[in-house]
């Protein structure tokens, strides 16, 4: 970690960013409020442009999955001088094609990484997720950063975030100068964030597991914001999990939503979702109903700890924020 | 530094041209008139001045902080209405009864009155706390981390304390020995087919200790994901067995009871009652250095003839996700009521604290010192058992 001194100095200089992935959620906030940072050059590398683009961004139209593209994304990275890659381009929810959804998250990751061992770059930040570490019965109650990842290997959508993770990692080992950051953020709920969650507790009946009350946790979507910015800003290598303050059991997490939920045994609620999710109408694989079972609680104490960084928002507070707006959308006052 | 920024961030100092931009809500939010009742008009018209004809795309430009803005200018606006609303309702009462007087009839008084206490209920306010008070029955609305929930265990209590009082009847020898402040881990016995040991151990800490302290049991895989019982297990603050949640909570100075036993203790058969097990590899003799806490010898005697297991069915117990099925004389002979545990005498025992504060973390590797340690304390616990079972006269009246 630098000395303050070390780290003004830094500030001083105009650092370019580039971020791939910027209409998803963290990459439309997180860019919107680098491009109106005076410190940051914005460089944004994405398959589709952005509805806004604020005057001194570049935007470079490339498809970070095609074939020998990471020669061109490190031409970019050289020509521009780069000093820093924020890797957002991933899905927020599982999809049923499962070749997109590996060529998009592990080959465009390989193919970043790639480009981005070619130039000295200084920091690469990259979003995974607590859901990699799988909900297990053999869960601590809080998984730390230092805790395997071991989600299950028969979802496409975690067996990819784990994959990804693992070429990060090897990434950062073969380059000790870069600092590599990964963020890992838990179930994100809020006001205008979008996901599989979300539209899960949008329902008004809600589908639970007969006998089974895990534990969770919700981290705003500001707070994810703002620690990414936070990541850019200072040198902090490692992982570090995202997490709201306090838990709340699932059940009760309803009750506060006041949504109905109606608890199937785990082998029907699994051929129901299973079924649902072969003819489209889920968005999740039926593997999910382990989230539903079993704690996969993240510890939040090293971003405290490390970057002096704690949510604002608690679980609870998280939960409220979300179902407020999800009111007045079910009112039409908002879209 | 991070903080510093944080604080930034939502002030939104820097940039001067561009935070009208950012303040500005109505560039991205589409707000639709809707027909509520009379009061909602303020609400609409509000929002409707601010309209401005907008783009479709624009949707995706509204960043989360200018939602949250306008989401809390409405929510205001909303909580404002529903405390008009009753006021309005009262007043409105007022009218009917002062034009009741004036016209001087009362023949529909009654109905009048029945029909005002109906219409009453319908107040939002009202309806709102009566539904969430049936839904948050013995709910609360935060948990410790450990999901242990206050108003669910006072509820829960009674239960414990009929079967602390009037069932086992449980006496406590030596309470004394528990610190009234920060951390100890407790080492006790396991024993009964269906283990409520440790619930009573709680419940007699609780009632004898003059600090009132509250315990947390550490619990196996099986009972702790065990349909239904694991969200009972967890709101009155049981906690899943392993290392990182012991040292969780020793780390917050709070009580632990372990029992190293664990599966072989409440399995054994009737015949080798009170003979301890193998104490596991030691895994609490390593938390306990790890953490620097005192353990506490801790012998409960009663348990093993309040459910005296003679044989057990493994695959029956599969099906439920236990480990095995546990044969008594009465179940499942008597069906559902011979699980029944019965009304013995319980003794709960607990022995003098052994000093872990000269071991180090460094010591852990130690796996000859650790099994040496392991051994003393099992036999200690052995020590008190048979104290308190020379000092029992009869199983059934102590």
């Amino acid at each position: 970690m630098p000395s303050g001194k070390q780290s003004r100095k830094q500030q001083k200089k105009t650092q370019k960013v580039v971020i791939t992935g910027v209409n998803s959620f963290i990459g439309s906030n997180l860019s919107r409020r680098l491009a109106n940072d005076p410190r940051y050059q914005l460089v944004i590398i994405d398959i589709k442009k952005p509805d806004f683009l604020e005057k001194g961004v570049k935007f470079y139209k490339i498809d970070i999955t095609e074939p020998m593209i990471d020669g061109v994304i490190a031409d970019i990275l050289k020509k521009e001088a780069v000093d820093m890659v924020v890797h957002l381009a991933f899905l927020s929810s599982p999809i049923k094609n499962t070749t997109l959804s590996h060529e998009l998250e592990v080959i465009g990751t390989l193919n970043m990484i790639h480009a981005s061992s070619a130039i000295k770059l200084k920091k690469f930040i990259l979003k995974s997720t607590t859901m990699a570490y799988g909900a297990n019965a053999t869960n601590p109650n809080f998984i730390t950063e230092e805790h395997p990842l071991r989600a299950d290997h028969g979802v496409a959508y975690l067996r990819d975030k784990m994959e990804v993770e693992h070429i990060v990692r090897r990434f950062s080992e073969k380059n000790p100068r870069t600092v590599v950051t990964v963020l890992r953020p838990c179930a994100t709920l809020g006001p205008t964030i979008r996901n599989f969650l979300t539209s899960y507790l949008a329902s008004p009946i809600i589908l639970t597991i007969l006998g089974f009350d895990p534990l969770y946790q919700f981290v705003h979507e500001e707070d994810v914001i703002d620690m990414f910015r936070v990541a850019v800003e200072g040198d902090y290598p490692g992982a570090f999990n995202i997490v709201g303050r306090g838990v709340l059991p699932f059940s009760t997490v309803l009750k506060l939503s006041g949504k109905i939920g109606i608890p199937a045994p785990y082998p029907i609620a699994y051929s129901i979702v299973s079924m649902m999710w072969s003819a489209g109408l889920l968005p999740v694989p039926p593997v999910f109903l382990n989230f539903l079972r079993y704690s996969w609680l993240a510890d939040g104490a090293k971003a405290k700890k490390m970057m002096n960084f704690e949510s604002r928002y608690t679980t609870k507070d998280t939960l409220e924020s979300f179902m407020g707006t999800q009111r007045l959308r079910e009112l039409r006052l908002v879209e | 530094m991070p903080k510093e920024n944080t604080t930034m961030l939502s002030t939104g100092t820097k940039g001067a041209p561009r935070i009208k931009e950012i303040v500005a809500p109505d560039t991205a939010i589409t707000v639709r008139p809707v027909k509520l009742s009379p009061q909602t008009k303020k609400v609409r018209v509000i929002n409707l001045k601010k309209q401005r004809k907008t783009k479709p795309e624009q949707y995706a430009v509204a960043t989360s902080r200018e939602f949250s803005a306008l989401m809390k200018v409405i929510e205001d606006k909303f909580e404002e209405l529903s405390n008009n609303y009753d006021e309005k309702f009262k007043s409105l009462i007022g009218d009917i009864k002062k034009e009741r007087r004036s016209i001087g009839r009362d023949f529909l008084s009654g109905t009048a009155e029945k029909a005002r206490n109906f219409a009453s209920q319908f107040s939002t306010q009202r309806i709102k706390e009566q539904i969430s008070s049936i839904a948050m029955w013995a709910t609360s609305t935060e948990v410790d981390e450990f999901g242990l929930d206050p108003i669910f265990t006072a509820k829960a209590k009674p239960l414990f304390d009929f079967l602390h009082d009037k069932w086992w009847r449980v006496e406590t020898i030596g309470v004394n020995h528990i610190p009234s402040t920060g951390r100890a881990l407790l080492v006790s016995n396991h024993s009964g087919g269906i283990p409520v040991d440790g619930a009573m151990i709680v419940t007699s800490i609780f009632k004898s200790h003059p600090a009132q302290r509250f315990t947390r049991p550490l619990v196996e895989d099986f009972a702790y994901y065990m349909p239904f019982i694991n969200s009972f297990l967890t709101k009155t603050g049981s906690v899943r067995a392993s290392q990182e949640n012991a040292e969780r909570l020793l780390e917050r100075d709070q009580l632990v009871v372990v029992f190293p036993e664990g599966l072989k203790g409440i399995g054994k058969p009737f015949k080798y009652r009170y003979q301890l097990q193998r104490f596991g590899r030691g895994g609490y003799i390593k938390l306990a250095m790890r953490t620097r806490s005192p353990i506490v010898p801790v012998g409960v005697v009663g348990a093993e003839e309040a459910f005296p297991i003679i044989g057990r069915i493994d695959w029956l117990g599969k099906l439920v996700g236990a480990p095995y099925l546990p044969v008594t004389p009465f179940f499942p002979w008597l069906g559902p009521l011979g699980a029944i545990p019965l009304p013995t005498k319980w003794y709960i025992g607990y022995g003098e604290p052994v000093d872990m504060s000269k071991y180090g973390p460094d010591d852990v590797e130690d796996d000859i010192l650790i099994n040496r340690l392991s051994e003393t304390i099992r036999d200690q616990i052995q020590e008190i058992l048979k104290d308190l079972l020379k000092h029992r006269k009869s199983i059934f009246f102590g």
